[in-house]
């Protein structure tokens, strides 16, 4: 048995977590039932010492078994047991979940950094999607000129610029989105 | 203040980060992201999610009055 994608090619189920300023939507992309294993995309937005929130994605492995977590925030790492097709879904799912926590915290400025040194054009191609969903929900985005080993974006929230979501409720009726206790269900 | 290279279609605002400050943010990045997720598996509700789907092997398993006799 291997990783197997469980991602829909129309809905993406999210748990979405409020935290203060702290904002992050979790919600599975794949199994491995023969291993008792889960896999989730976390997408987050935390916030940033020297002012506005720093916006992170990442790959969470769920042990059924040991009840552990192992993440991974490296595309390289991924690559070894996800393959391309479903990797572009769960990007296209990474990217939906972006432009709905931004629509949440609704933040003026957001940092973005890359994991990995040295990111290949290949996953500059990924980010430049990562920017894309920033553009759809209402942001200019700018990215720093390389140097060092990473790069850097840095987006501003345009006013009056509604961010283009349109999620269901847990229980599948429209209305307005609300939290418990810093937790809701949506499905995007 | 580094250059910035504008991303088509969009004006180039300025951000509020320093050379200094950038090379900073890169430098504890790593560091700074594991421990964004670190706090929120801290979170019982976060972690509740992500075992929601857990399969319970014990219940799997044969009970004694099931079990070969």
């Amino acid at each position: 048995m291997a990783f197997v994608c469980v991602l829909d090619a129309s809905d993406v189920d999210c748990d979405t977590f409020k935290n203060g300023d702290a904002w992050t939507v979790a919600f599975r992309i794949g199994a491995d039932k023969e291993l008792n294993l889960n896999y989730f995309a976390q997408v987050g937005l935390e916030i940033r010492g020297g002012g506005g929130l720093e916006y992170y994605f990442n790959i969470v492995k769920v042990d059924g078994d040991d009840s552990s977590e192992h993440t991974y925030w490296s595309g390289k790492e991924t690559s070894s047991f996800i393959i391309v097709s479903d990797r572009e879904r769960i990007l296209n799912a990474i990217c939906r979940a972006t432009v709905w926590i931004l629509s949440c915290a609704q933040p003026q400025e957001v940092y973005r950094i890359t994991y990995d040194e040295h990111p290949t054009e290949k996953s500059l191609k990924k980010h430049e999607l990562i920017c894309e969903a920033f553009r759809q929900a209402g942001y200019q985005v700018v990215r720093g000129d390389p140097y060092g080993d990473k790069r850097i974006w840095w987006a501003h929230r345009l006013a009056g610029e509604p961010a283009s979501t349109n999620p269901t409720l847990d229980d599948g009726e429209e209305g307005q989105y609300t939290m418990t206790g810093g937790h809701g269900r949506v499905r995007l | 203040m580094m250059p910035q290279r504008q991303v088509p279609g969009a004006e180039a605002p300025q951000p509020r980060m320093s050379r200094p400050e950038q090379i900073e943010f890169m430098e504890q990045a790593e560091e700074r992201c594991r421990g964004y997720t670190q706090r929120w598996l801290a979170d019982p509700a976060f972690r509740a999610a992500l075992h929601r789907y857990d399969r319970d092997r014990s219940r799997d398993a044969p009970s004694l009055s099931e079990a070969p006799q």
